[in-house]
């Protein structure tokens, strides 16, 4: 399934919470989402949930427009907002059960639905808690099972991780990974930048509602670092090590990192051989040269202000 | 065996059954059992009615020589009944439709596939349970006053259909109430209102059974005149019932979506209903009573729709203009019931003159001879047409200042705009005579003629120069809102439905870099 954001606008007023964003992800993929507070990723998220409706532009998903069939997307679309659940007076099982319901199952295939996805989002030991009485990690897979009950091609998830344990982190990870796999075209925003570098295959940045970068995970990093990073330690004082190098021919930019010096180098492997032999050279003795690889939260910290609406 | 298989096919078309319950009633019985409040509300509730009935017991010293001791206890025991149920059930109903709908709790409403109208009919019908079981509850200690003496059982079922049916109405006011979409201000003055009008039911009940209980019911219920009425009063409160439906669904559904055609198109038959019931109603009487009622019932729900359809939209997205027709009578007709205030307006004004036209007509057949301009339904007919008049003058001007200097405003602020023009027109003479004569004189109709309170006062200058200035009014303020009106229609064209494009063919540059296109293929 292919889902395509067009020319998507959203005002309130004099805000511009989007402003004409375009992108499109696709079937089996993991898509990050990524902005600063008040970037406009949550709105973005409720219009592709046909929860807000946009003031301009138009999302489609297989062709099929949100705007104008919001009842065909809420087929295809299971979208785990980040507020949670939280009834005093219904339990995991029963809050399931419904949303299986809502969704059209009916008889032995809704049963078989929720107690498989109670089992696929780990909750049938608690099946029988009423959600107010769950922690926030468990009502953020309660949250993630109601998306996923009546198996939706496409999820969007807005900060499913926020206030998860490390555990839960990585389980969550791994469910997504599943979810990829099995051929679900997913949307997810987070601030734990460094996870979606390792789950995602591609990411959108977003400031003041507009697109910053877009694109495979490869482009995005590989755009932002057009000169190779480089980490130096040597045994014993780094200030002599960082003298050295800011001197070195081609070290664009040398900063010292606690015990470690960070080096911007101009060229290749050949250009990295010789700073190398040359530091040994000059007796300095190497315990660790290696070239670091730019992750999603430096392009992020790159091309982002910080500024808000 | 044959009663085995008997069993369990029975309970398996049983659970097919429960299977297409409205999900909603499933989800909200569930909560009602687990509720805390609502478990105790019935315990509270069983523990004063079986108070009720010992302290009477108890306190009567020779229970079965009191002539009237059923009497006695059924009344209290009614009010608990009613207190409870019309209390207490519409507000848990509005109470938790107002935090679902609240806008940062979304786990009910348009994630799912269930519908507007779904969960409008799965809260009533909830609610409704919810008032039957009560009514359950409550049924043995009501029929037990039988055994008191001083009430017989017709009157006691009688009392329980009604009370019941008004119940319903309640049920349905509160599902609309907790529909209400804004602040909590807003939403609290509504469930104002319709407390006032609860409490309003209830009196008239009260009252009305009070005499049945007092002279018995079995000589009413022989009589034509006690179906006819009762009979009006239920189809009253289905319809009743229904309205609230449709705007409790209208209140729902998506701003983009064609929130009001089936309102309107639900009161146009309603409309059309209950004129034919009152009409064959004067035809039986040989009086033209029941038309008037409908003329001054049919006018005050067409002038508060006037000042709410002022306030619709007045451009149309995709959603609504896909569904026009392409035909040009197709096309008026839909712009008159589609969402929308000019094609509001004109519907509201439409049906008006259409009620005025029927009644007229209908009397004249009603009572020939005594169809005269100076007849009462003329009276009627006259004074609704002027009130609805007034108001369409306040709209009609509040769009055209709107249209002519203040274009910024949003269309929504029209039927505020609308009543405090007409509330200036009510004030301004008050505070003109007060400044002018310091008070010695009384306000006139001539600084009256501006509102329709003019009608009520005994100067007969007001009551024939109020037609005049009306139309005078009417005339400028259309002029000076064709333009507003005009424009509406021109937007509202039919359009094809929205193809998806190229995005690839269509990404914007990201505007803040020199060279690096941005690239949105997917991974």
């Amino acid at each position: 399934m292919d889902v395509r954001i067009v020319n998507l606008k959203r005002h309130f007023g004099k805000t511009k919470a989007v402003d004409d964003i375009s992108f499109e992800f696709s079937s089996g993929h993991i898509f990050g989402f990524v902005g600063p507070n008040g970037a406009g990723k949550t709105t973005t998220m409720r219009i592709l949930a046909t929860l807000d409706d946009p003031s301009e532009g138009n999302a489609y998903l297989d062709g099929v427009s949100l705007v104008e069939e919001p009842e065909k997307a809420r087929h295809c679309v299971g979208f785990m907002p980040d507020s949670l659940p939280t009834h005093r007076d219904i339990s995991v099982h029963e809050y399931l059960d419904f949303f299986a319901r809502a969704y059209g199952l009916r008889g032995r295939r809704r049963r078989d639905v929720v107690v498989s996805v109670e089992e696929f989002t780990n909750l049938c030991g608690i099946r029988e808690k009423l959600l107010f009485a769950l922690s926030k990690g468990m009502k953020q897979r309660v949250s993630l099972a109601r998306a996923l009950v009546h198996d939706p091609p496409v999820l969007v998830l807005d900060e499913p991780a926020a206030g998860l344990d490390p555990r839960a982190r990585v389980e969550l990870r791994e469910l997504l990974k599943v979810l990829a796999g099995r051929g679900k075209a997913i949307l997810i925003s987070s601030h734990i930048l460094t996870e979606l570098t390792e789950i995602c295959d591609g990411a959108v940045i977003i400031e003041q509602g507009k697109i910053l970068r877009a694109g495979s995970m490869e482009k995005i990093i590989s755009g932002e670092s057009p000169h190779r990073t480089i980490v130096v330690r040597a045994l014993g004082e780094p200030a002599a090590l960082h003298k050295e190098l800011l001197v070195a021919p081609a070290v664009r930019e040398a900063r010292l990192a606690g015990l470690d010096v960070e080096i911007q180098i101009e060229g290749g492997d050949e250009a990295a051989a010789a700073i190398l032999g040359q530091l040994v050279q000059r007796g300095f003795r190497i315990a660790e040269f290696r070239q670091r690889q730019m992750d999603l939260e430096d392009v992020f910290m790159t091309v982002t202000k910080g500024q808000v609406q | 065996m044959n009663l085995a298989s008997a069993g369990k096919k029975l309970s398996s078309s049983a659970a097919a059954a429960l299977e297409r319950v409205n999900p909603i009633v499933v989800k909200e019985f569930r909560q009602a059992v687990q509720n805390r409040l609502v478990v105790s509300v019935l315990i509270l509730f069983l523990m004063i009615d079986l108070l009720v009935m010992g302290l009477y017991l108890l306190s009567v010293d020779d229970v079965p020589s009191q002539a009237a001791g059923g009497r006695s206890v059924f009344m209290p025991l009614l009010c608990i009944l009613l207190i409870t149920c019309m209390g207490f059930v519409p507000l848990y109903a509005a109470v938790r439709l107002s935090l679902e709908r609240n806008d940062t709790n979304i786990d009910l409403f348009f994630v799912t596939t269930i519908t507007p109208a779904a969960i409008v009919r799965g809260k009533f019908l909830t609610a409704t349970a919810l008032t039957m079981l009560i009514f359950s509850a409550s049924t043995p200690f009501l029929t037990l006053t039988y055994l008191l003496r001083g009430i017989d059982l017709p009157m006691i079922f009688f009392t329980l259909w009604v009370g019941f049916c008004l119940c319903v109405v309640a049920n349905a006011l509160g599902v609309f109430v907790g529909c209400v979409p804004g602040s909590w201000f807003i939403r609290g003055l509504v469930a104002l209102g319709a407390i006032i009008c609860l409490i309003y039911m209830v009196g008239v009940m009260i009252e009305e059974l009070g005499t049945y209980i007092t002279y018995g019911i079995r000589m009413s219920m022989s009589s034509w005149e006690f179906w006819r009425i009762h009979g009006s009063f239920l189809l009253m409160g289905l319809l009743a019932v229904g309205l609230l439906h449709v705007f409790s669904i209208a209140l729902l559904s998506p701003k983009p979506s064609n929130r009001m055609f089936v309102p309107r198109l639900y009161l146009t038959a309603a409309w059309a209903i209950s004129g034919l019931v009152l009409g064959l109603w004067s035809l039986w009487e040989k009086s033209d009573e029941p038309l008037a009622a409908w003329v001054i019932g049919s006018g005050i729900a067409f002038t508060v729709m006037l000042v709410a359809a002022s306030g619709e939209r007045d451009a149309w997205g995709t959603r609504v203009r896909r569904t026009i027709p392409r035909n040009p009578l197709g096309r008026v007709v839909a712009f008159i019931f589609y969402t929308g205030s000019a094609g509001g307006i004109t519907w509201c004004t439409i049906m008006l003159c259409a009620t005025a036209i029927t009644a007229l007509i209908g009397s004249g057949i009603v009572e020939p001879r005594r169809f005269a301009a100076s007849s009462d339904l003329f009276g009627v007919v006259g004074t609704m047409a002027c009130i609805f008049g007034y108001f369409l003058c306040y709209c009609l001007t509040a769009a055209a200042v709107r249209a002519l200097c203040l274009k910024q405003l949003p269309n929504g602020f029209l039927p505020l705009a609308a009543l405090m023009i007409g509330a200036a027109t009510c004030i301004v003479p008050f505070v003109l005579v007060l400044v002018l004569s310091s008070g010695r004189r009384e306000v006139g109709p001539e600084l009256m003629i501006f509102n329709p309170f003019v009608l009520g006062m005994s100067d007969s200058f007001g009551k024939s120069a109020a037609p005049v200035v009306l139309m005078l009014w009417l005339g400028v303020s259309l002029l000076a809102s064709a333009v507003w009106f005009l424009e509406q229609w021109q937007r509202f064209v039919p359009c094809r439905p929205a193809r998806c494009p190229d995005v690839l063919g269509a990404m914007p540059s990201t505007g803040d870099e020199e060279d690096r296109p941005v690239e949105v293929a997917a991974p």
